[in-house]
């Protein structure tokens, strides 16, 4: 086994495209580490310079303590996991397992030990002589992981395993993953732009966005204390609420609400007169009658959403969305999936517990809890103030 | 009584709607029969011709009632073993057409993978450059090289068929190109991590999946390399020719000094069955090749 080491790597494409932007990252070794990020990032790239499939125009790539920058992939002990498998159409499934360790030149006794042994790890001894043809994707999503337990290597790079799986498949093969890593306890890269894989199978998660690597921590922490704007907006989903707020006479307003600045305590002062403010859907609370929480906003509900538990209520404020380089390039990815365009107006999203009322259409009133309000530069997009992770549960990512 | 029967009988009575076949269709479908039927015709009557004209007395000719009476079998015995050993000049076009098309199929197959995913400077251009040589045409091209064969000092050998042969076919390599570059570029990338360089990953990825263009490959220009005249006339001593030659020119009745047309026809169409067999064989790898490369206007 071993770490790895990414000295300001950079990867510029001939035609003019820096995919991967001086990236600057120490994984140790055994670590489960997702690169996670908008389509177009450059986690899939900078896996590909890990991999040696693409030559780093700069910077160096460190296995263990052996400079590989320049090795050929076949010399660099790793093996990969692509996102359609990769499979040999024309091989069994004990061929394609044991294709790699024959070039290799193992023995025949070695490769066949290999086999059984990965084939006994993932349940594949009944689909041995099998063409990928005939598996279905979840048993040829085996097949890819048995090819590269084989082989033994030192890491393991996955280049989007699971997005081919369906969605019940994905949840137990996510589980599946994160207990055959318990077991090898081999460093693995994992890139996704899916951040419930990322949250639930890292033990770090490198957030990246344009070829650079905006913060890279414990899944808690990235949620609880995003160092910029796009590390806030990426993590969690529903995504956090944004908005550009002023300060004025010792009070924070935007959209004609107006929440007296005193709540933050001594941090109230260190902010700026224009900031971004950041709520997560999951911090807004229902206001009760007779209750007077000095944060609040109100709301006309136009989207409900029951998801049994919980409801998600969609509702528009008097102020136009956030539009920074950062949402635009999250949302790119999702806007061709969207159905209407863009609305003039902001519309936030809370997540409350689940009662009988039907909310739609009525006017709430929602608590919010300054403490987990975040702040950001408009200009930087850097986080004004620092938030400690909470001792709880990252709610469930809808 | 039959489990289907009683299948049949549990189904809920529905009258079935028997699809009316509008007449406006119906005769467009007649006429478009009709038209791929005079179409096939055009093809099928000279083989028809010959077949017939092959079994007629050896020095009638080609006079007399279409489906001659009686029909003279005992031609394509003649035509085998009568003027000259069949089976030596048989082998002879085995074996040019071997050296022509093996070689061949394999440097184009390697070319296209090449062309489709070696990353070099000036691939494309070269691309281009190679696909335009399709383009000369075979009378500007004939006589210089047969100059060319001849100060090589090869005529009357085989070594220009070889020559041919490993320099692979402009067509061709245009057709592997397209096929390879359909494949997934992860299988690349799965093959180098394993340990594979260009050649390994063409050899034992690349090749054992191309069975479709392969088998197109080796039917067109295996039957062009089988069906070869004028190279072969020109360049090759009577002892080293292939059939289809020999057969043109070798049925000449030695005393009346006539062509024995019947027994020509009859070793025409003896010579023609390889190819034919050999299409038959690989017709279904054929057809998938045309689908899966393209070809397919």
């Amino acid at each position: 086994m071993a770490g790895i080491e990414l000295q300001t790597v950079a990867k510029t494409f001939p035609n003019g495209v820096r995919a991967v932007d001086g990236v600057e990252l120490t994984i140790e070794d055994g670590e489960f580490m997702v690169l996670v990020g908008p389509s177009g990032c450059g986690k899939t790239t900078l896996l590909r310079c890990i991999a040696g499939l693409e030559e780093v125009t700069d910077g160096a790539i460190l296995i263990g303590d052996r400079d590989v920058t320049d090795v050929n992939p076949k010399d660099r002990d790793i093996a990969m996991v692509f996102q359609n498998y990769a499979l040999y159409p024309h091989m069994t499934v004990r061929r394609n397992i044991a294709f790699g360790l024959k070039v290799r030149g193992t023995p025949r006794a070695e490769i066949a030990a290999r086999i059984a042994e990965a084939a006994r790890l993932l349940g594949l001894e009944e689909l041995m002589d099998r063409r990928p043809l005939a598996l279905s994707g979840g048993q040829r999503q085996r097949v890819a992981m048995g090819r590269a337990i084989a082989r033994r290597p030192r890491v393991y790079l996955m280049d989007e395993p699971l997005s081919n799986l369906d969605a019940k498949l994905r949840v137990r093969v996510r589980a599946d993953l994160a207990r055959l890593h318990a077991q090898l306890g081999v460093t693995t890269v994992y890139v996704t732009h899916d951040q419930v894989e990322a949250m639930t199978l890292g033990q770090r998660a490198a957030v990246m966005n344009e070829g650079k690597i905006q913060q890279v921590d414990t899944p808690q922490s990235l949620y609880w204390s995003p160092v910029n704007l796009f590390v806030a907006a990426f993590i969690g989903s529903p995504s956090m609420n944004l908005v550009e707020a002023h300060i004025a006479d010792g009070c924070l307003r935007f959209a004609g609400f107006s929440l007296p600045l005193a709540e933050l305590g001594p941090d109230g002062a260190k902010l700026p007169p224009k900031v971004i403010l950041g709520i997560r859907p999951e911090h807004f609370s229902e206001v009760e009658a007779g209750q007077s929480p000095a944060w609040s906003i109100e709301g006309e509900v136009t989207v409900e959403e029951n998801l049994g538990a919980e409801v998600l209520v969609f509702f528009p404020i008097n102020a136009a969305p956030v539009e920074t380089d950062e949402i635009v390039s999250i949302r790119a990815g999702e806007e061709e999936e969207a159905l209407l365009a863009q609305e003039a107006r902001a519309l936030f999203t809370a997540r409350l517990p689940s009662g009988t009322r039907q909310l739609l259409g009525t006017k709430i009133r929602l608590a919010v809890d300054p403490e987990r309000c975040h702040f950001f530069a408009p200009v930087t997009r850097e986080s004004l103030l620092t938030r400690t992770a909470a001792d709880e549960p990252i709610p469930a990512l809808a | 009584m039959t489990q289907g029967a009683v299948g049949v009988d549990a189904v809920p009575t529905r009258r079935r709607r028997r699809k009316r076949v509008r007449p406006a269709r119906l005769a467009t479908q007649a006429i478009l029969y009709a038209f791929v039927l005079a179409f096939a015709a055009i093809f099928v009557a000279p083989i028809a011709w010959g077949f017939f004209n092959s079994l007629r007395e050896l020095h009638q000719g080609v006079s007399g009632p279409v489906i001659p009476r009686p029909a003279h079998w005992d031609n394509y015995r003649y035509a085998w073993s009568g003027l000259f050993s069949f089976s030596h000049y048989l082998w002879n076009t085995v074996v040019l057409t071997f050296i022509a098309t093996v070689p061949a199929v394999l440097t184009s197959a390697f070319a296209g993978y090449a062309f489709a995913r070696m990353r070099a400077r000036g691939r494309n251009t070269l691309f281009i450059l190679m696909l335009g040589t399709t383009f000369i045409p075979f009378s500007i091209v004939f006589i210089p090289l047969f100059w060319v064969v001849v100060n090589l000092g090869m005529y009357s050998t085989r070594w220009p068929w070889l020559i041919w042969g490993v320099s692979g076919s402009a067509f061709l390599i245009f057709l592997f190109r397209q096929f390879y570059a359909s494949f997934p570029v992860e299988l690349d990338d799965a093959a180098a991590i394993d340990g594979c360089g260009h050649l390994r990953t063409f050899l034992h990825i690349y090749l054992p999946n191309s069975a479709g263009p392969l088998a197109v490959a080796f039917v067109l220009l295996g039957t062009g390399w089988w069906g070869e005249y004028i190279y072969a006339a020109l360049l090759l001593p009577d002892r080293l020719l292939p059939l289809g030659v020999k057969v043109a020119t070798g049925y000449n009745d030695p005393t009346a000094q006539i062509v024995l047309i019947p027994a020509t026809l009859a070793g025409a169409l003896l010579f023609t069955l390889p190819a034919v067999l050999a299409f038959l064989v690989l017709q279904k790898q054929l057809t998938r090749g045309i689908v899966t490369t393209g070809l397919k206007g």
